[in-house]
């Protein structure tokens, strides 16, 4: 069965409530954090560029392009976040997540702008993927060498705790996100597609995540820094979830050497059902 | 003549990227000599009414450019197919972006070039891959 791995993500979510108490003691857990981050934000990020980039490449939507940068950014991010969490401190940390949701949430903001307002809605030719995928990438290397070096501005003291400037780049992220998710379910509505469901609910699971964090003010302690990782995590999952809803609209009824996953109407009409 | 038509159709229908994909599967020399070698490279990539789709549009330009003069052509399937064509409209929009989609199909393992001979499995990873992304990309298409 085609991308047969991707039929246990369903179960994902489910996996997610069981480890919804990991991170109440989630600063003593040593790699656990690293490990949740991967398998929930990273692997569902590096799965839906890579479906981005390849959609981009046949599609020429500068959209799906700017979701894929997004995710790559974001995915990134929160992982070089959770290493620095446990061996250089939160400062360092938070140096790297707040910058780094920020540059995804305009990414973000961007696809959907371009999804609901058509704008940039479709390119003719050119090599955007490589060159935007690139610099979505560096941004990351950047913004993590700022903070292993210092050069970053101060989001999070150890003494004082989150800074006005960590609080003002968190706000800014989470209006992105949100902005984003609202402009994503007018989409949704519009077409009653559930690839962009999924991508809604993954925005919004995002912004109550990052919010959480912002609520928290650093403190990891917290409940709210807690259920804000939490939601991290779902908005990782749902994010993976739309690409696995694209699959099954595509190739889960059919196989073979028929065109696999385009149904007959598609084949007729160049639309998939849902 | 008939080669032109070929050229055109399947360049109308499919593009100049689907005609190269066609073309590389047979020279246009035997697909305009032997018409069953034609109408199977077709099936082959397009499947029975895909192929029907774009021989409508082949004969049709036939047809504009022999005439009416059906006894200057002597291929089976083009006798059939060309009266036919004569009464046809011209293939949709849907139906070229449909058409396309199978394109790309054929292509993939072409694009992978030394993963040629690589198991069946991991071709239909590629393709269901392939048209995950086409899916999702439609997802957004949809809601503009």
């Amino acid at each position: 069965m085609p991308l047969s791995a991707f039929a246990l993500t369903d179960k994902l979510p489910f996996c997610v409530s069981s480890l919804a108490y990991a991170p109440l003691g989630i600063h003593s857990f040593g790699l656990l954090y690293p490990v949740l981050t991967i398998f929930f934000i990273t692997a569902s990020s590096v799965v839906v560029t890579y479906v981005c980039a390849k959609a981009y490449a046949r599609e020429r939507l500068l959209g799906v392009l700017f979701l894929g940068c997004g995710a790559l950014v974001f995915g990134w991010s929160s992982l070089i976040t959770a290493l620095l969490f446990g061996s250089s401190g939160i400062p360092a940390a938070a140096s790297v997540l707040a910058p780094g949701a920020l540059l995804s949430g305009l990414f973000h903001l961007a696809c959907a702008m371009s999804t609901r307002l058509g704008f940039g809605a479709r390119i003719s030719k050119g090599y955007h993927a490589p060159l935007w995928l690139s610099v979505a990438a560096l941004s990351v290397v950047l913004i993590a060498a700022a903070s292993l070096l210092g050069l970053a501005p101060t989001f999070y003291s150890s003494s004082a705790g989150a800074t006005a400037v960590g609080d003002v780049t968190l706000v800014a992220a989470v209006l992105e996100f949100g902005c984003s998710s609202a402009l994503e379910y007018s989409a949704f509505q519009a077409s009653g597609s559930r690839v962009l469901f999924w991508y809604t609910a993954s925005l919004l699971a995002t912004t109550i995540g990052l919010a959480g964090v912002l609520l928290s003010g650093g403190q990891t302690v917290s409940v709210a820094m807690r259920l804000g990782w939490v939601a991290l995590f779902v908005g990782g999952v749902l994010l993976l979830l739309s690409v696995v809803w694209a699959e099954r609209l595509s190739g889960g009824q059919l196989a073979g050497d028929r065109a696999p996953g385009l149904s007959t109407a598609f084949i007729i009409s160049g639309r998939p059902q849902g | 003549m008939l080669e032109e038509s070929i050229v055109e159709g399947l360049r109308y229908v499919l593009g100049e990227s689907g005609l190269q994909v066609v073309l590389r599967q047979r020279p246009l020399q035997v697909l305009a000599s032997d018409p069953t070698e034609f109408h199977e490279a077709l099936t082959s990539i397009f499947k029975e009414a895909g192929a029907a789709i774009i021989e409508k549009e082949i004969a049709r330009r036939l047809l504009d450019k022999a005439g009416t003069k059906e006894d200057q052509l002597h291929r089976s399937w083009l006798s059939t197919v060309i009266i036919r064509a004569g009464a046809a409209r011209r293939v949709s929009q849907a139906e070229k972006k449909a058409l396309r989609q199978y394109v790309a199909l054929a292509d993939l393992p072409r694009a992978h070039g030394a993963e040629v001979s690589s198991s069946r499995h991991g071709m239909g990873m590629a393709k269901s891959i392939e048209l995950t992304s086409l899916a999702f990309a439609d997802a957004f298409k949809k809601g503009s």
